[in-house]
C-alpha cells in the first residue's frame, strides 16, 4: 500500500508535464512562417472573395474579416450582401453587448449598461456597419433569403439603433414611437424567434414594443 | 520518329483534357469533398506522398505503388483524432462536470474569445480496417466516426457535425517493363473506391447546449446520406531504390448521390429527397528519396525524404475554394531508430508536423502532433490535431 501511494505523486507529475508538452506544442503546431505569403482578397475572383470573407467571419480575426468586408462590400449578389451584412455586424462590436445582456452581465433592454451606454464607453464601436447590417438583413428577410435566427436578432437590434438615430440623434431609444417604421421592422424581422420561444428574442419583443420605454 | 513524337504528344493532350474535362463538366450539382481517413503515421510525415509506397496508406495515396508495398495485411486500427484547442475543452468540460452553470461560462472572458471561432473535432478510425497491399494487388474496408463543433462570430450558435464513413476500396498496379540497364521500376496503378458517409447537422444556441445536452437534438436534425464512386489512377517511376517519382489522379471520375432525409429517425422510413452531385479530381505529384546510409544503418534504417504538390489543378477543378499555393506544399521525414522506433517531422499546409511509431511485431503504436489550415489561406484559421492510434498488421 505504501509503495502505491509512493507512485501516486510521480504519475500526477508526469501526467501534468505530458498535458504542459502537448499544451505547449499546441502554439508551436498552429504556427506558419508563411503568414506573410496571405493572398489579397481584393486579387481574387468575386467566388473566391467569398470563400475569404466566409473563411474570415469563421476565423475571429478582425483584420481579416475587415480585409474581406473592403472586398465584398460592392459585390450586389445575395450571398455577397449576407456576408458583408454579418461581417459589419461582427467588426461594429456590438454584438459582444448582446452576448453580455444574454449572459446576463449587463442589461440591454432596461437598467444597466444599454446600447447607447456601451457605445459611449467602447471607442471602438462603429454603430454604423451595425446599422448597416441591420438593414441588409431585413432586406434579405423580406425577399426569402435563409436568414440565421443571429441575424435576425443582430439585424433587429441594429435597426433600432437606426431608429433612435433618426429620432433622438443618439442610440437611446427612449421616446422612439412603437409605429416607427424601424422598429416596426425589428419587431417583425424577430417575430419567428419569438414564436419559437427564444427567451432574448422575447424580452426584446416585450421592450420594443413598450411605448414607455 | 518525328511522327511518332508528335502523335504520342497528341495522345497525351487528349488524356490530359479527358482527365480535366471529366472533373471540369461534372453531372451533378453540388461538390463534395469525398470521404478522408486520416493516418497517424501520414500526418506525422506532412500528409500524403504519391511516391511512398511501404504501407497499408498506399491503398489512399497512389495506385501505382500497390506492386512496390507490402505485403501487408492490415486487421484493425484504432485511431483517435483530436481537433482545436482540446486542452481549452477539456478545461471546458471539467467545469460543466463540476456544476458551473452555462451563464457563468459563457461570461468569462476566456470562454467568450474560445467560442468566437471554435473548430473542435472528435473522431475514431477503425475498428473496421482490414485491408491488403502487395504484390500489385491492394483492397480494403474502413470506417471512421467523427463528431464536430464549430462556431463563429462574438454571438455563436454551435454547428454539430457528426459523421459515420465507410468505404472500399480495391485496385491493381502493374509493372511497364524497362531495359534492366536502367535500373529502374516504373508502374501503373488503378484504382475503385466505394463510399458512403452519413452526416447530420445541427444548430443550437451555445447556452442551449451547455445547459441541456440531448441527443434528441441530433435525431431531429436532418440527415444526409452521400454515396460515392471515385477512379484513381497513377504512375510511380522509382530509380536505384533509391529515388521514386509518383503522380496521381484521384476521382478522375467520381459521381456521388445525395439522399437528404428531414430528421435522422426519418431515415428507411420515408423517401428521401435525391440529388446528384461530384467529387473533385485532385492531381497530386511527389518525390521520394531514399538515401542509403552506409556504416549508419546499424543504428538507424529507412530514411525518407519526401516533398508533394498536391490538388495541382485546384483553380480548374474547384476555383472557388481554390487554396493559396503554398499550402499545396507538404514535406515529410521519417527515420527508423534499432529498427523498431520511427521518428517523423513534416511540413504540409504551412505548419510544421511530428510523431513517434513503435513498431512491435503485430501492432505498430502511433502518436502525432500537427497543424492545419481550416481556410484558404496560410495562417488564417489553424488548427491543432492530436493523433493516437494503434493499428493491427502483418
Amino acid at each position: 500500500m505504501k509503495e502505491r501511494r509512493n507512485l501516486r505523486a510521480p504519475i500526477t507529475l508526469w501526467i501534468l508535464l505530458v498535458l504542459m508538452v502537448l499544451a505547449g506544442c499546441q502554439n508551436i503546431f498552429t504556427y506558419t512562417p508563411l503568414k506573410g505569403l496571405q493572398r489579397d482578397p481584393s486579387t481574387l475572383s468575386s467566388e473566391q472573395r467569398l470563400v475569404y470573407a466566409q473563411d474570415a467571419l469563421a476565423s475571429g480575426d478582425r483584420n481579416a474579416m475587415l480585409a474581406a468586408y473592403n472586398a465584398i462590400k460592392t459585390d450586389t449578389s445575395p450571398d455577397a450582401v449576407h456576408l458583408t451584412a454579418e461581417l459589419g455586424i461582427e467588426l461594429s462590436a456590438v454584438p459582444a453587448l448582446v452576448n453580455d445582456a444574454i449572459t446576463n452581465q449587463s442589461a440591454l433592454t432596461g437598467s444597466g449598461t444599454t446600447v447607447a451606454d456601451y457605445i459611449a464607453s467602447h471607442p471602438g464601436t462603429d454603430p454604423a456597419l451595425m446599422i448597416a447590417g441591420g438593414q441588409s438583413i431585413n432586406a434579405l428577410a423580406g425577399a426569402g433569403y435563409p436568414v440565421t435566427p443571429n441575424d435576425r436578432l443582430l439585424g433587429a437590434i441594429g435597426l433600432a439603433m437606426n431608429a433612435a438615430q433618426t429620432v433622438n440623434s443618439s442610440y437611446d431609444l427612449s421616446g422612439v414611437p412603437v409605429a416607427n417604421p424601424d422598429i416596426a421592422a425589428a419587431i417583425l424581422l424577430i417575430a419567428p424567434l419569438v414564436a419559437s420561444g427564444d427567451t432574448f428574442a422575447a424580452s426584446l419583443n416585450t421592450y420594443l414594443n413598450n411605448p414607455a420605454r | 520518329m518525328k511522327r511518332q513524337s508528335v502523335r504520342g504528344t497528341r495522345l497525351a493532350l487528349i488524356a490530359v483534357l479527358t482527365l480535366v474535362s471529366s472533373a471540369v463538366l461534372p453531372a451533378g450539382s453540388f461538390v463534395f469533398p469525398g470521404v478522408e481517413f486520416s493516418s497517424a503515421r501520414l500526418d506525422a510525415m506532412g500528409g500524403v506522398h504519391v511516391a511512398l509506397a511501404d504501407d497499408i496508406s498506399t491503398l489512399f495515396s497512389n495506385p501505382a505503388g500497390f506492386r512496390q508495398a507490402g505485403p501487408q495485411l492490415a486487421v484493425s486500427e484504432l485511431t483517435l483524432h483530436l481537433s482545436g484547442p482540446v486542452f481549452s475543452i477539456a478545461d471546458l468540460m471539467l467545469r460543466v462536470a463540476n456544476g458551473e452553470s452555462p451563464t457563468t461560462l459563457l461570461s468569462d472572458p476566456k470562454v467568450s474569445s474560445l467560442l468566437t471561432s471554435l473548430h473542435a473535432s472528435a473522431g475514431l478510425n477503425g475498428p473496421l480496417s482490414f485491408g491488403y497491399v502487395g504484390n500489385g494487388l491492394g483492397f480494403g474496408f474502413f470506417n471512421s466516426s467523427d463528431v464536430t463543433f464549430e462556431t463563429e462570430g462574438t454571438l455563436p450558435t454551435v454547428t454539430t457535425t457528426v459523421n459515420e464513413n465507410l468505404m472500399f476500396v480495391g485496385g491493381y498496379a502493374f509493372g511497364i517493363p524497362l531495359p534492366p540497364s536502367l535500373d529502374s521500376t516504373l508502374d501503373l496503378g488503378v484504382s475503385l473506391k466505394v463510399s458512403a458517409q452519413g452526416s447530420v447537422v445541427s444548430d443550437q444556441a451555445i447556452s442551449t447546449l451547455l445547459s441541456s445536452p440531448n441527443l434528441s437534438i441530433l435525431s431531429n436534425a436532418p440527415f444526409d446520406l452521400y454515396v460515392g464512386l471515385g477512379v484513381d489512377a497513377g504512375v510511380l517511376y522509382t530509380w536505384n531504390k533509391t529515388l521514386s517519382v509518383g503522380i496521381v489522379g484521384r476521382n478522375l471520375y467520381a459521381p456521388v448521390m445525395k439522399n437528404s432525409y428531414t430528421r435522422l429517425t426519418s431515415f428507411g422510413g420515408s423517401a428521401p429527397s435525391v440529388s446528384y452531385g461530384y467529387t473533385p479530381l485532385d492531381l497530386s505529384a511527389g518525390i521520394l528519396f531514399s538515401p542509403r546510409l552506409g556504416l549508419l544503418e546499424r543504428y538507424i534504417t529507412n530514411l525518407k525524404l519526401m516533398l508533394d504538390y498536391s490538388d495541382i489543378l485546384d483553380f480548374v477543378t474547384h476555383a472557388s475554394t481554390a487554396t493559396n499555393p503554398v499550402l499545396h506544399v507538404g514535406l515529410g521525414a521519417e527515420v527508423v531508430v534499432l529498427q523498431i522506433l520511427a521518428l517523423r517531422a513534416g511540413f504540409n499546409e504551412g505548419y510544421f508536423s511530428a510523431g513517434l511509431g513503435l513498431n512491435l511485431t503485430y501492432f505498430s503504436l502511433n502518436l502525432t502532433m500537427f497543424g492545419s489550415e481550416l481556410s484558404t489561406e496560410p495562417g488564417l484559421h489553424p488548427v491543432y490535431n492530436l493523433l493516437v492510434g494503434l493499428v493491427f498488421k502483418y
